[in-house]
């Protein structure tokens, strides 16, 4: 068997799942994060203070040099990016003998960028997917080790979707650990261009939802998409901007004359029913406002009723 | 041309497993013209349990040798330790056992597909069998080896969860020489009530219990139930004309005696072309056979991505020797249906009925049996290392 040393880097507790997989083979040489991720630091000494696993923190300024010591002084054989922000550099990806390993939190190529999981419900998309591959200069773009899909569930919001995500990279944590301590290479495709689609970091209008065009169906995968790390999807209403945190589908409306995001109900026997524009009615169950977290048809409490129109 | 790779294991029990199975393989191709079209890449993995060694051989089968199918000759424990390497291969690994263990995960691998006779399915049934008698109460009786196989663990809850009250463990030595039923023999005594049994043999161990049971048996008025190795009937051969046994039952994915057209075709060809009897590891070559033509038929439609020929020929019911065999879309792994076999007088073995009316319902509530760590094994060569 090959001796398996990884430096893992992450930034975000979906890769915990993933991390362990490693840490209970004693495969781990050191964890690293950005020094100003003070929760992940937090959880990474609690799940390694019964190890000798060095964390190092890393700053945006000096990393290159950290992680090129870590490799030296932990005799690291490979390196494993698990939602890690910073950019290796070339002369980096060149220092462990197996090279750099990224875990996507997406499906490639046709779902590159910072925000995978996002994106696979702002796009709608049936299927979402972790896609291990090697890491090359560009972003996203190495060639794939191993990848698994998942099913994207209408109920289906951007936690829970993460937590399937996190668990299904732990599986692929664990087979690539195979792959890593029995092979002599490391089997790869080359990822097809014609495919590849690459996402920004989402703006404000991504986020916020449109009455006049966006359907029942899309309403609800925005407003999961932003639960729960957004607080919900933007939504205006007399001017007044909220989130729409936790929304349904209530059946149809019979009233085709009414502007969609007219509000139907807004009282607490009938909940805050909207209108859309594929005359579908909404029940928008929670809101987040400045104030917190209420139920829907606590808007009334603020003076919007029935009648008034989100736009 | 589809680029083959095999790797055989070696059986100190059952010496002739590895040419057996490799050989209905060839004749089956043979039989339905397409033995040209596939080339065979072949090499030796022992007894099938050095997973370092078996994942380099794997890793040369599709490197260098550019084998498009992989079929390996192992346990779940060996396949699960090899499927990370066929998916990022984009290869197709063709698992072969005698399913007489338990995978850790009943989770599909997507270029991955899992052929076996069941062992543990029958067993199951076989065990839930006894239970449905009168005397809920029976004996569990298996050799050292089978014992540790997980086939003994689903006889015995199939039983369990059906009501069944096991008495006694009787495990019996691992030396040959030292094999003996007087334990057995003894609780008998001084049970007199209890006359059913569950009974795990091998080869030639199975040939010492027949041997020793069969002057018991009319003493006690017992009732045998057993696993799918004890109903081969190689043994009839080594039980010699004079030996004679009566009620015995048990569950089997297949009998040479079955008389749809492809197990004709099967005992017709291996008889002719190799000159010798049928068995397990024929049956698992021939159907091994029919599964590489399925994937050189898609290969000829220029289908070339492992996961999509799968894809394309799991959930699909094919004509095999057992009637037919079908691959479960979930777990990627084969069945068939499921024969009801009794044996008596000189181990003469009839089919007597078939489950194969309820056989999908009982593999998906199968499917989802997993084990908990207590009851887990380290035996992970089953019949092959004795």
């Amino acid at each position: 068997m090959n001796n398996v040393k990884a430096l893992i880097l992450c930034n975000n507790p979906i890769a915990i799942p993933g991390i362990k997989e490693f840490l209970f083979y004693g495969k781990v040489g050191a964890i690293g994060i950005p020094k100003r991720n003070k929760e992940m630091q937090q959880i990474l000494e609690q799940l390694m203070q019964d190890t000798n696993v060095p964390l190092l923190l890393l700053n945006k300024k000096e990393y290159k040099t950290q992680i090129s010591e870590a490799i030296k002084q932990y005799q690291i054989n490979v390196g494993l990016m698990m939602t890690f922000p910073y950019i290796i550099t070339p002369q980096l990806l060149t220092l462990p003998q197996k090279g750099f390993i990224n875990f996507h939190y997406g499906l490639l190529p046709q779902c590159r960028g910072p925000h995978p999981i996002l994106w696979h419900l702002l796009n709608n998309d049936k299927e979402a997917g972790v896609t291990v591959h090697k890491v090359d200069e560009g972003i996203d773009t190495g060639q794939i080790i191993l990848q698994e899909k998942v099913q994207i569930e209408n109920t289906d919001t951007y936690g829970i979707l993460q937590s399937k995500l996190a668990f299904l990279a732990a599986k692929l944590a664990a087979n690539l650990l195979k792959i890593l301590s029995y092979g002599t290479v490391i089997p790869s495709v080359a990822q097809d261009e014609t495919k590849a689609n690459y996402f920004e970091m989402p703006v404000a209008k991504d986020l916020t939802i449109n009455w006049q065009q966006m359907d029942a169906n899309k309403i609800i995968r925005l407003v999961n998409a932003c639960n729960p790390w957004n607080k919900g999807a933007g939504a205006v209403v007399d001017n007044w901007f909220i989130g729409v945190t936790e929304a349904e589908v209530a059946g149809d409306c019979n009233d085709k004359d009414l502007t969609p995001g007219t509000i139907i109900a807004c009282s607490k026997n009938e909940g805050l029913i909207v209108k859309t524009v594929d005359n579908k009615k909404i029940i928008l169950n929670i809101v987040y406002l400045q104030e917190g977290f209420f139920s829907g048809w606590k808007l009334s409490n603020f003076g919007i009723t029935k009648g008034a129109c989100f736009n | 041309m589809l680029s083959v790779g095999i790797l055989l294991p070696r059986s100190t029990l059952f010496p002739s497993l590895g040419l057996d199975f490799f050989n209905a393989i060839k004749q089956y191709l043979k039989f339905c013209n397409q033995f040209n079209e596939v080339k065979f890449i072949t090499d030796n993995i022992g007894f099938g349990i050095e997973e370092p060694e078996i994942y380099t051989k794997a890793e040369k089968m599709i490197l260098q040798e550019d084998a498009d199918v992989v079929i390996v000759f192992a346990d779940a424990k060996i396949a699960e330790m090899l499927q990370p390497l066929f998916t990022a291969s984009n290869k197709i690994l063709l698992v072969i056992n005698f399913g007489a263990n338990l995978p850790e995960t009943w989770q599909a691998a997507p270029t991955t597909i899992t052929h076996s006779l069941n062992f543990c399915l029958h067993a199951k049934l076989t065990g839930k069998l006894a239970a449905q008698q009168n005397n809920k109460q029976v004996i569990n009786t298996a050799s050292y080896y089978d014992a540790g196989y997980q086939i003994c663990y689903s006889m015995l809850s199939g039983n369990q969860q059906n009501g069944g009250q096991p008495l006694l463990n009787h495990i019996t030595h691992l030396k040959l020489d030292e094999f003996t039923l007087d334990p057995l023999k003894d609780f008998l005594n001084n049970n007199k009530e209890v006359n059913n049994l569950l009974c795990l043999f091998s080869g030639e161990q199975a040939v010492k219990f027949y041997t020793q049971i069969s002057p018991l048996q009319n003493e006690f008025n017992l009732n045998l139930f057993v696993s799918p190795m004890m109903l081969d009937e190689s043994l009839k051969v080594l039980l010699g004309d004079a030996f004679t046994i009566n009620n015995v039952k048990g569950y089997i994915p297949w009998h040479a005696s079955l008389q749809n057209k492809d197990n004709l075709d099967f005992v017709t060809n291996i008889q002719t072309a190799l000159t010798k009897p049928v068995n397990y590891f024929s049956l698992l070559g021939w159907e091994t056979g029919i599964i590489v033509k399925e994937i050189l038929h898609q290969s000829a439609n220029g289908k070339t991505n492992a996961q999509e020929i799968i894809n394309i020929i799991k959930g699909k019911k094919i004509s095999s020797p057992r009637g037919w065999i079908k691959i479960d879309e979930s777990t990627h792994e084969t069945y068939g249906p499921s024969y009801l076999a009794t044996c008596k007088n000189n181990f003469d073995i009839n089919i007597s009925a078939k489950e194969e009316e309820n056989i999908n319902v009982i593999w998906g509530e199968f499917a989802k049996d997993t084990l908990n760590p207590a009851e887990k094994s380290g035996w992970r060569n089953t019949y092959l290392c004795i």
